[in-house]
């Protein structure tokens, strides 16, 4: 892969990485889970970007090949095999910093655990949409109507205010 | 109350965050599969390998074995090894690798890819009872009539052959009813909540 490319992937991957991640929490079991699905989404992104067009929105591109990839690896069955992509030798780490918010910290393993109930395809949906990509781009990724996705999202945010309702 | 939502869930970054090492990336990892891809990997290669040494087997048998009965089974057992393979190789094409697809695209494209490879195991389990089997048969009739072998062990070469069938049916069976469960189901649930 050429400089470029691997410039295009390291800005790209600096902007989106706590969105992916994010993402990865709603598909993942635990935090273990969540990091080898992370590193897999990551892995498939390298590989895809040669076929990456330019003229595309990066951001959109690469959470297309998440929920990908989150569909297909289930996470129950990446287990705890180790997979390291390294960076020179150096592996990915994803470590967590104390959680000073705690009350905040409640609201989002609540809203998570709101989220993992929902079905693949409404997870799809509302992790993009919480991650405020416009209609326009939620449909681009999933495939459905710009209208479908509007009317989704009305229903599926109603179940989730329902299920944080005690918290918030 | 619908922006709290968004605030909640773009509170993680402060609990958690990424190191990443910016420099040369070297990439030496296998992407695995899920068992149940690794099952249809290795069910594939496994089908692949015995039919090219059924092939190589009984193109060899066709030169060497005498009876003419014989020899014409083997030649019919060499077409269906070969259609076989074709089919087994087309089923590599079919398997959705891009995952740049849009999300409702990738579902449908492995939907095809299973719809493929169910379509392909009844293919093969048909096949096997309209064209393998008979040449099987018509193999040891070859023998048998050749005065190759005794009538005792003509019937129990018969029995065998009706064996392997029901095995190899029953295992087809199994093997399509783990394609509609594992994958076909859950990706046309999927589908459908999508497009609800």
């Amino acid at each position: 892969m050429n400089k470029d490319l691997e410039n295009i992937f390291l800005n790209a991957l600096e902007e989106h990485q706590y969105k992916l991640l994010r993402i990865c929490t709603v598909y993942a079991k635990d935090d273990d889970d969540t990091k080898d699905l992370l590193q897999e989404v990551l892995v498939n992104i390298w590989k895809a970007m040669p076929s990456f067009k330019g003229d595309a929105n990066i951001g959109t591109w690469m959470y297309r090949i998440t929920l990908n990839v989150c569909l297909r690896l289930k996470t129950k069955e990446i287990g705890r095999q180790k997979k390291t992509l390294r960076l020179d030798s150096r592996a990915i780490n994803i470590y967590k910093t104390d959680a000073s918010e705690n009350g905040q910290q409640e609201q989002l393993m609540q809203l998570r655990k709101c989220i993992k109930q929902l079905n693949e395809a409404d997870k799809a949906v509302i992790t993009l949409y919480l991650e405020e990509l416009p209609y326009k781009e939620i449909s681009a990724v999933t495939g459905i109507t710009e209208n479908t996705v509007a009317v989704k999202i009305k229903r599926i945010k109603n179940k989730l205010l329902n299920c944080l309702k005690p918290m918030i | 109350m619908e922006d709290e939502l968004i605030k909640i869930w773009q509170s993680s970054p402060k609990a958690e965050q990424i190191k990443f090492e910016k420099s040369r990336l070297i990439l030496d990892m296998q992407s695995s599969l899920d068992r149940f891809h690794r099952f249809i990997k290795y069910r594939i290669i496994h089908d692949q390998i015995a039919c090219i040494i059924v092939i190589a087997g009984f193109i060899y048998g066709i030169y060497l074995v005498p009876p003419i009965l014989s020899k014409i089974a083997c030649f019919f057992i060499v077409l269906w090894a070969i259609w076989y393979l074709l089919q087994l190789v087309g089923s590599k094409k079919m398997k959705p690798t891009s995952v740049t697809l849009n999300y409702l695209e990738y579902l449908e494209k492995n939907r095809d890819y299973l719809t493929y490879l169910k379509e392909t195991i009844i293919r093969s389990m048909y096949s096997y009872a309209i064209l393998a089997l008979p040449a099987y048969f018509l193999f040891i009739s070859g023998v048998y009539f050749d005065g190759l072998s005794d009538i005792t062990f003509f019937i129990k070469l018969i029995f065998l052959g009706i064996f392997v069938h029901i095995g190899a049916y029953a295992y087809s069976k199994w093997e399509v009813k783990k394609v509609d469960t594992y994958g076909l189901k859950k990706i046309d649930e999927l589908i459908e909540v999508m497009e609800e």
